[in-house]
Parts: C-alpha cells; sequence; structure tokens
C-alpha cells in the first residue's frame, strides 16, 4: 500500500499511528517561560526567517562541502527551498509509504508541533570558486574572515561551501530539520560541522527578556531589534546596489565558535568580572547605571579619576559608539560540547553568530580592536570561524540558489 | 600627590561596609624607594606586617616579570643571530630559552591576545604568521628560511613590550588573579588544544608556565597567611599538589601522556578555585606605588 503524505502535520501522524513520542523528555534545557510550540513562524518573505525573527531557544548550524556537480548543487539547492517550508509548518518530509524503502522522513519529531522553527541557508566563499562556475556571482565582501590575534581554528571544520542554521523551541525539531535537509543532500554535499546549541544568548525582538550567557552575564541587551528599521536597513540587509544584485535583501552570517576557559572565569572574584564585562552581574545594569537598558556613559568617572566603565572592559570596547557606529545583529547561543578529553575542562562556551550587511567593515574590523583591547579576551578562543552569504529570502515557488544560476 | 586606584574587588570591600573613605596612598617621588601603603578601605586596616608581606609580594613578582622580560630579549637576540650564521643547534637552544621566558611574562603583557599572537605567533600549517611559532616551525619542520625571517620581527616585539612590562607594578589581589588566568591558559592551550606542533616540546611549556605559577603564588603566602590563613595554608598545600604534578614529567621536553596531562590540569583546576578566594581577599593591600 502506497499513501503520499504530503500535508500531513506530524501531530495527525502521530494521533492516525497512536503512537506516543514525547519530546519534552529529548529537550536539553528547562523552559523557562511560556512557548507557543504550535507557533510556526513563514518560510516564504522579503528576508528569510532566522535573522530579525526573535530566538528561540535551540540552534543546530550545520556546515558543508559541495561533493556533487553543478547541476547536482542546483537541484540540491532547490530540493531544500521546497522542503524548508514544509519542516517550518510542522510537516514531514513527504514520502511514499513504502517498507520495502527507507522512510524519506527520519520520523524524530513525528508528533511535534512547528517549534517556531526557523531554517535559514548560507552560501560561504569557496562555493563561488571555479568548481561550479559560480564566481561571477561571487559577492566581493564574502572572504574568509582573516586570522584574528588569539584565534585557534580548527581548519578542518571552519568555513564550508553551505550553512544551515536551524533555529526552533525545541531541541528535536531543529536537528530534525538539519538530518533531514541533509539527507535530502547526500551523495551531493557531505556535513563540515555540526554544532548544537542551547540558550539563546540575545534577543532581537523587545517582546524578549535578555538571557545569560555561560560567563553568567546577561547578553545582547543592546542588540538591535526587528523593530530598528532604518538601522536594519543601514547595517544588515545589503541593498541590490552593493554589488551582487542576488544579494539584495540578503545579508552576511559571521559563525565564530567561542569556547570559554570556564573554569578560570569561575575563580575570579565577582568584581573582577564585572570590570571585565562592564556591567553588574545581577542587574545586567552598565557600570555607570543602574538597570539593564540604561545607555553606558562612556565618560563618566568614578572618584578616583578612574572610569567608571574600564577601558579594557568589554562594553566599552565593543560599544558602537567606539566602533564608529558600527552594528551587528547578533542571533548567538550557549554550546556545552561536553569535556575537553585530554584535560577534563569543559569545552563550552559561545556559538556567537551575527548578520551584517558587510562583514570586512563590520565584523572584522570591530573582532581585530577586540582582539587588542578587550580584557574579556583572555578567556575566550575562537576554535571555529565561518561566514556565509544568505541570500534574500524566497517567494512561494520560487526556487532556492535560482539566482546563482540564471 | 595622585589617588590610588582601588583595585577592583575592593570596591566590593566598600560596599558591604557602606562608607567609602579613600585614603590617598603616597607615591615615591623618585622612584627609589617604596613607600608602604596608607591606601585602604574600612575594614581593611593593613598593619606592618601586613604591608611587608604586600611589598615583599609586589616586588619579588616584579622581579619575576622583569627577569623574565630581560631573559626573553636577550634569547630571541641570540636566536637571530644564531640564525643569520646558519647555527641551527644554538638557534634552537636559544628558541626554547625565549619560548620558557614567553611563558614567564605572559599574564602581564598588555594588550591580551594580540600582543601574544605577536610574541608567540598563529599556529598555521606552512608556519606563516611570525613569532616562535614561525620560529619553532623553521626550525624543527623546515624550512630553516622561515625562522630566519621570522626573528627580526620577535627581537623588535619583545623590546617594544619589554617597556610596559618594565613599569609593570602589580598590587597581590591582581596576581593572584593573573595566575588564575595563568593556570588557564596552561589547561587551554599547553595542555590541551594542539601544543607545540612543530617541536613537540610540550613539557616544556607545561614546566614555564607552572613555573611561573608557582613562583608569583608562593610569594603570596606571606600575606595571605596574615589575612587569611585558612585559604593560605590550602594554597600552599595545592601549589605543592601542581608541583608535585609536574616534577614527575622529569626532565623529558616532550609530548605528555594522557595521565600526565589530565594530572597537572587536575591540580591546575583546583589552584585556581583557592587563588580567586585570596584575589578577593587581597583586595584592597596595595603597595602605594602603581603606574597608570
Amino acid at each position: 500500500m502506497t499513501r503520499q503524505d504530503n500535508g500531513v502535520s506530524r501531530r495527525s501522524m502521530l494521533t492516525a499511528s497512536g503512537l506516543t513520542v514525547s519530546g519534552a523528555a529529548l529537550a536539553l534545557s528547562v523552559e523557562r517561560r511560556t512557548i507557543d510550540a504550535d507557533r510556526a513562524i513563514a518560510f516564504h518573505g522579503a528576508h528569510q526567517a532566522g535573522i530579525t525573527t526573535p530566538p528561540q531557544d535551540h540552534l543546530v548550524f550545520a556546515t558543508f562541502d559541495v561533493v556533487g556537480s553543478r547541476a547536482a548543487l542546483q537541484s540540491v539547492l532547490a530540493t531544500w527551498g521546497t522542503a524548508a517550508p514544509l519542516l517550518t509548518a510542522g510537516k514531514p518530509i513527504p514520502s511514499e509509504w513504502d517498507a520495502t524503502y527507507p522512510p524519506a522522513d527520519t520520523g524524530e519529531a513525528a508528533g511535534l508541533p512547528p517549534s517556531g522553527l526557523t531554517v535559514t541557508f548560507g552560501y560561504g566563499p569557496t562555493l563561488f570558486d571555479h568548481r561550479f562556475g559560480l564566481d561571477r556571482r561571487k559577492p566581493t565582501v564574502l572572504e574568509p574572515i582573516p586570522a584574528i590575534a588569539g584565534d585557534a581554528l580548527d581548519e578542518a571544520t571552519s568555513n564550508g561551501d553551505l550553512c544551515i542554521q536551524a533555529c526552533a523551541d525545541d531541541p528535536m525539531v531543529a536537528f530534525h530539520a538539519v538530518r533531514n535537509l541533509t539527507l535530502l543532500g547526500q551523495g551531493t554535499v557531505v556535513l563540515r560541522s555540526l554544532q548544537v546549541g542551547a540558550g539563546r544568548t540575545s534577543t532581537t525582538s523587545t517582546a524578549q527578556t535578555s538571557e545569560r550567557n555561560l560567563l553568567g552575564f546577561k547578553d545582547g541587551t543592546n542588540n538591535l531589534t526587528e523593530k530598528d528599521d532604518g538601522l536594519l536597513k543601514r547595517w544588515v540587509w545589503v541593498d541590490p546596489g552593493d554589488d551582487q544584485p542576488w544579494m539584495g535583501g540578503g545579508t552576511y552570517l559571521v559563525a565564530r565558535r567561542l569556547r570559554l576557559d570556564l573554569e578560570a572565569w569561575s575563580s575570579l572574584p565577582l568584581v573582577d568580572q564585572e570590570q571585565v564585562i562592564g556591567r553588574f552581574r545581577t542587574s545586567g545594569a552598565p557600570l555607570s547605571g543602574s538597570k539593564e537598558h540604561d545607555t553606558p556613559n562612556l565618560a563618566a568617572m568614578g572618584p578616583h579619576g578612574d572610569p567608571v566603565i574600564p577601558a579594557n572592559s568589554h562594553i566599552r570596547i565593543a560599544a558602537p559608539s567606539t566602533n564608529g557606529g558600527i552594528h551587528l545583529l547578533r542571533r548567538g547561543y550557549n554550546f556545552v560540547d561536553g569535556l575537553d578529553p585530554a584535560t577534563g575542562a569543559y569545552d563550552a562556551g559561545l556559538f556567537f553568530i551575527c548578520f551584517q550587511r558587510d562583514p570586512v567593515r563590520q565584523f572584522t574590523a570591530i573582532a581585530g580592536d577586540l582582539a587588542r583591547t578587550d580584557a574579556l579576551m583572555r578567556y575566550v578562543t575562537a576554535t571555529r570561524s565561518a561566514v556565509f552569504a544568505c541570500p534574500p529570502g524566497l517567494a512561494e515557488g520560487q526556487m532556492l540558489g535560482a539566482e546563482l544560476f540564471a | 600627590m595622585p589617588v590610588m586606584p582601588l583595585l577592583p574587588s575592593a570596591r566590593r570591600r566598600i560596599g558591604w561596609f557602606g562608607v567609602v573613605v579613600v585614603i590617598a596612598a603616597t607615591l615615591s617621588s623618585c622612584g627609589g624607594t617604596t613607600t608602604p601603603s596608607t591606601t585602604t578601605v574600612p575594614g581593611v586596616v593593613p598593619t606592618p606586617a601586613e604591608q611587608a608581606a604586600t611589598l615583599a609580594a609586589t616586588n619579588a613578582y616584579r622581579s619575576q616579570i622583569v627577569n623574565a622580560a630581560t631573559s626573553f630579549n636577550t634569547a630571541v637576540r641570540a636566536l637571530a643571530t644564531d640564525l643569520q650564521q646558519s647555527k641551527t643547534g644554538a638557534a634552537i637552544a636559544a628558541w626554547r630559552v625565549a619560548e620558557q621566558s614567553f611563558d614567564g611574562l605572559r599574564p602581564e603583557l598588555s594588550g591580551g591576545p594580540a600582543t601574544w599572537s605577536q610574541l608567540s605567533g598563529p599556529v598555521r600549517s606552512d608556519g606563516s604568521g611570525g613569532g616562535l611559532q614561525s620560529v619553532a616551525f623553521g626550525l624543527f619542520h623546515g624550512p630553516t628560511s622561515v625562522a630566519a625571517d621570522a626573528s627580526p620581527g620577535l627581537v623588535l616585539a619583545g623590546a617594544t613590550y619589554a617597556i610596559g612590562v618594565f613599569r609593570t607594578i602589580v598590587q597581590p589581589s591582581t596576581i593572584a588573579a593573573h595566575q588564575v588566568e595563568n593556570l588557564g591558559y596552561l589547561v587551554t592551550t599547553c595542555l590541551g588544544g594542539n601544543p607545540e606542533p612543530w617541536s613537540h616540546e610540550q613539557a616544556l611549556d607545561v614546566r614555564a608556565v607552572a613555573a611561573g605559577v608557582i613562583s608569583a603564588s608562593s610569594a603570596l603566602i606571606p600575606l595571605a597567611r596574615l589575612v587569611v590563613p585558612g585559604p593560605a595554608t590550602l594554597l600552599r598545600a595545592d601549589l605543592a599538589g601542581l608541583a608535585q604534578a609536574v616534577g614527575e614529567l622529569g626532565s623529558d621536553d616532550g609530548v605528555l601522556t594522557s595521565a600526565e596531562t589530565r594530572a597537572i590540569a587536575t591540580k591546575a583546576t583546583i589552584l585556581q578555585g583557592v587563588l580567586g578566594q585570596i584575589a578577593g581577599a587581597f583586595a584592597g593591600y596595595s603597595n602605594g606605588r602603581y603606574f597608570a
């Protein structure tokens, strides 16, 4: 017996089969607030979802090497662009139900609601080399992030031809999306790296509260939000006239796996931690203020003539006002990848993700300053780094990648 | 008379006691005599013995850092000369001294990783990027021209950064905090990660970093005994534990076994805890001298 299950929701599949699968049992963290699990975020739109849409609690970020031909790449991108809206709607990958074949959908998300899933695609610099004849489509600012002082990068897992960022309020839903999209590309793409993040460290919405990173501090307090239209237009969305017209409405994603020296940090006196960050740990307020969203007064001087927010504190060095007004849209996640097998130290930190209109003039420019002067960098080591061009969103019926092969 | 900036931890004590009373410190005008501090906050009134112990700790640490900087600069100059004269054996010996000296002065290099990067250099598969890593690539992997090309930059960078190091006066609380960070470097960089990929002389690095921590922290014990006797006892024991674990490496400079790696990492992490406590307890203890 064969049956098309296209259009059947994962929940109705569950009901029909009488199976009980508890996604909650597999959740990596305890939910801290009410989440509308039935919330579905539209895949189609002027911009890709997963950029300015409010960050969900869980991330699965995958990078890929393309090992197939130009035609196969074109086919995989088109397939991904067709499958993604099904996944974000909470539907399985459609298949013929014939038990003599492997199932098209891997099934682990059966019965789970959409959970706010977003799927965001990106193209790495190497996709535009000679292999696929795409060199004329390469944006000039899409270059690998240059080495930054203090980096200890794993070259084998840094960069990549393609990326998929899947975010959801249920970790199983995010993993399911990446796993199934990877299967759809089997033979043409191979996974280069996979990062699971649990616990967002930023917000792009005024409706969300700031969360804490593994250092114990609120993160992303002064991030751009979805309502900052003017700033988003200036600092995040690529203008068609910038360079490659196909990138108009798109953006550039920079991903950095930042391992934090949690053991050393935990042993620092609280006041020293606060001086390194430039904020109070409990309230998240800048050292010059009393509330989290107080604007840091970088000119404030203490009673002894020293700056209230130290000269080498993180928020001073990273502040737009000390970086020529440059903004980044941050969307990072905490990660805990167990222990360093050699030392027994935590292999944990922040999977930093940011979006910008020009990675060279924005992220790279700021990161250089951070490495030179930011006191926090003594506790941070980048172990993976990548940059991707995220094309604009797709209209219904539009193929992902069509702009590259036109 | 300049006003002594309080160490970060001292501000917490002010908060606890609710009174802000800061007595200005005396800065020796000629720099030749160090005046014990009268800088304090309520609740921290150093006794003469504590002042003497504070002075001893800061002076000992200053000597340690200055000696490391001097040794580094001497070694990289010798290294450059040896490479110019194609004396590879002598250059390797000089590199070893430079490497150990760098480990000794790293915690006090201003600028953090950006400075370390210039002196230590990045690990790249082609040996590019300069610093001690490029020299090691040239000496142990080849060609030696990579080392010869990198050495003049090291000489210049070493001389430049020595200026900052020579002016460094670090107070006991900061000494302890910096050793916490230095132990993190020992665990994540010297023991974990991809240590010394060209020379494979991992133990050389581990011994040098541990020796620096042990020396700096040992000099804090007399003050700790006076201020926080309990943690002082722990500090002494934990330092001995780290010294023993490192001592068991013997004289081999090579790659550590997994058991050796885990043993030293464990001792280092334990030591971080007590040093952090002591860093907090030392808030407000200052020898009264500082350079902005």
